[in-house]
């Protein structure tokens, strides 16, 4: 109890310190919606926002003409920006500033010289290493490999191999790694990503998904054991969700969403070239940990998260389709900053976002209905924190510490800052600082650390003390036990001591 | 001979599991109110062992602090086993009378609640590191107090070994059966009172109007 008081009386400080005004610039942006953040018992507490929406880009703005369901968006090396405009099978290419289409892409010159059209497509990925456009043709049912003219350079249709059993091909995302290596998201395939190499081969799947242990499951498999071939036939079967998007970072590991709102395990993925999920340990849930009811429209919103997007620094963003949120962690999974919403406004969402992307400290979310790009920028609090967290995950924990107090200035929520601080004081041999933070932070594996410093520290300049304590408590015991045996000799024994006594002799 | 008094006998069947409630029996010792000691300072450690544990090895997420879960893990608990203990021993030939098993029960936890109050002590000056030594504590005083626990059935009603076991796992079934029957009534008991409580509401709006 005491702990939970001194916790909301460091808030109140802190909001007390913000109050009297010391001369802090206090900058927040005044989004339309409530801006939260999940503290330690993981409810939703309101916090400062990270991030501001400050404009939405259409297609007109660009000098484009106007777009028709934007179904991704993708930056690549040299900070251009690649628009899938799916209604009107085309590829829009944006400059850095996001104020002019630079290009434009819709024919491909084929290998024979026809001209190739796009039909809906839903993916684009530009490698910096092959130097080519991957573009997910999912019309078309066909993935085109082209260069940066146009000119097509493979035209990968469904693979002739006994691995791949589906009857349709429906290349959804599409990324590539280093070696050149093609992952596509494949509609209605539960076994992952398809893998292609790099002439286009089909290699395999990449990255699935496994059926979550649930009771029903277990229940299930058990049933089956028993029951009959004719019961088993009208039984349904226990299926993987497919994997949604994804992404790929500099080094190689492939982070996938898997947009199925009851499989929570699996929602995010870090994933290696072998395909061993590095998340699988993570006690991190991602997207809104429970889902919210709103009374106003009679809806339940549940996570459902349709893109990921690793920036240059390893920060995560995953957009939720379903309340129209962007959740940022950072690359151990810590949840930085929730923004975004389902409204009309600007900063707001309609049923349909799609993707989502980045360009420095910018987040782009593309929207299929709106059919606008909307920008985020980063507020001051946003630019405070990811500061405190870059040097924090680095390892220069005191050189984060002026950061992380300017964070607990202006939100006395954010609990990563109370961590922050704490292993902060803790390299500058600061113990008693150190168990303090860590106690409001609630962080029991950082109080250890703290603590047992502060406890050699404390041995180290008591040891007189102690050591004269122990020679004064044995001293005090051998004087009770010669006082008592004394006193027990004029007394008759009883029993028990006699037999032990007769044991000894 | 064996003249203890009530506070030598408690130590001499902590300190001798194999006879030491058989000579509790045989003098008629025991007493009431230390076995309710015992328990009361069960139910204290079971608090003092959520709440004020070493901050290193637990930090308690309780917001909001209530003190009927513990008296239901420890003093229901303890009265229920005495109760379903003795409705099952009655049956099955045992000599224990209810205040019998609730005295030797309450002195076999002793071991239990001791080491309760040492992981307590313990865990403000050791390290995660050394979490070792709490935990060879907690293992020795439950196993110390599981021995005692059937020795203690087993004298008071006079059991073969292998009754006592028998006695002791229908007891928990009992237990059980007290529990889910002690549910149902609160249950009934609260349809009434709801119903009672509105028949007054609707009767005390009609006399208004």
């Amino acid at each position: 109890m005491q702990k939970k008081f001194k916790a909301i009386a460091s808030v109140m400080c802190s909001c007390a310190l913000l109050m009297t005004g010391t001369v802090l610039p206090v900058v927040s942006a005044e989004e339309h919606y409530n801006v939260y953040n999940y503290d330690r018992w993981t409810e939703a507490t309101p916090s400062q926002a990270g991030y501001e929406a400050v404009r939405a880009v259409r297609g007109t703005d660009l000098g484009c003409g106007e777009m028709d369901v934007i179904q991704d968006i993708f930056r690549d090396s040299e900070n251009q920006f690649y628009v899938v405009d799916s209604g009107n099978g085309r590829i829009v290419v944006v400059d850095e500033t996001f104020t002019k289409a630079v290009k434009e892409y819709s024919e491909f010159k084929d290998e024979d010289g026809s001209t190739l059209t796009l039909s809906s497509p839903e993916g684009v990925f530009v490698s910096e290493d092959t130097g080519y456009m991957y573009i997910a043709d999912t019309g078309n049912s066909r993935l085109l490999v082209t260069d940066m003219d146009g000119n097509v350079v493979k035209n990968i249709t469904r693979p002739d191999s006994t691995l791949y059993e589906n009857e349709t091909f429906k290349p959804q995302k599409v990324v590539v790694d280093k070696a050149g290596n093609i992952y596509s998201v494949l509609n209605n395939i539960t076994n992952g990503a398809a893998f292609f190499n790099s002439d286009g081969e089909f290699q395999g799947y990449y990255g699935a998904n496994a059926v979550e242990a649930t009771a029903e499951v277990v229940a299930g498999y058990f049933w089956n054991l028993i029951a009959t071939d004719e019961m088993r036939a009208n039984s349904s079967r226990n299926v993987a969700a497919g994997i949604t998007n994804f992404d790929i970072d500099d080094e190689g590991f492939v982070f996938t969403v898997t947009q199925s709102s009851s499989s929570e395990s699996d929602r995010v993925k870090k994933v290696n070239p072998s395909g061993v999920n590095l998340f699988s340990g993570l006690e991190a849930t991602f997207g809104d940990i429970a889902s919210m009811y709103d009374a106003a429209t009679n809806q339940t919103f549940s996570t459902k998260l349709v893109d990921i997007d690793v920036d240059d620094i390893g920060r995560l963003n995953c957009l939720d389709m379903e309340t129209g949120r962007v959740f940022q962690y950072d690359e151990d999974g810590n949840l930085l900053f929730i923004m975004g919403t389902r409204s009309d406004q600007l900063g707001g969402f309609s049923l349909q976002p799609t993707a989502v992307e980045t360009l420095g400290s910018n987040i782009y979310v593309t929207d299929g209905l709106k059919d606008t790009i909307t920008i985020f920028e980063e507020t001051d609090f946003g630019e405070i924190v990811h500061e405190a967290v870059g040097l924090y995950n680095d390892g220069y924990y005191e050189e984060a510490l002026e950061p992380w107090y300017e964070v607990l200035r202006r939100d006395g929520n954010y609990r990563a800052a109370y961590v922050g601080i704490s292993s902060a004081l803790l390299n500058k041999g600061d113990y008693e600082g150190a168990m303090k933070y860590a106690e409001l932070a609630e962080s029991s594996i950082q109080y250890n650390k703290a603590f047992e410093g502060y406890r050699s520290e404390w041995l180290d300049s008591h040891f007189t003390l102690v050591a004269a304590v122990v020679v004064i408590l044995i001293v005090l015991y051998i004087v009770y036990r010669h006082y008592k045996k004394k006193n027990q000799k004029k007394q008759p024994k009883n029993l028990v001591e006699m037999l032990h006594e007769g044991e000894e002799e | 001979m064996m003249d203890l008094t009530q506070k030598q006998w408690v130590k001499h069947t902590v300190f001798h599991p194999f006879e030491g409630f058989e000579d509790l029996r045989w003098k008629k010792g025991g007493s009431v109110l230390f076995a309710s000691i015992v328990i009361v300072l069960w139910f204290i450690g079971a608090i003092l062992y959520d709440n004020f544990y070493g901050q290193q090895f637990m930090m308690s997420s309780v917001r909001l602090f209530s003190i009927v879960p513990y008296i239901v893990q420890t003093i229901v608990l303890f009265l229920t086993w005495v109760v379903g203990n003795w409705s099952i021993c009655t049956l099955l030939e045992g000599e224990g009378t209810m205040k019998k098993i609730y005295i030797y029960s309450a002195y076999a936890l002793i071991p239990y609640v001791v080491q309760l109050y040492i992981q307590v002590i313990l865990s403000h000056f050791l390290t995660r590191d050394e979490a070792i030594f709490i935990t060879t504590v907690s293992v020795i005083g439950t196993v110390w107090s599981v021995v005692l626990m059937f020795m203690a059935i087993k004298a008071v009603h006079q059991y073969s070994v292998s009754k006592t076991l028998f006695a002791m796992i229908l007891t928990v079934v009992a237990m059980l059966l007290i529990l889910i029957l002690l549910v149902l009534l609160v249950a009934l008991f609260q349809q009434v009172y709801v119903f009672a409580t509105s028949v007054y509401t609707e009767i005390s709006y009609r006399m208004k109007v």
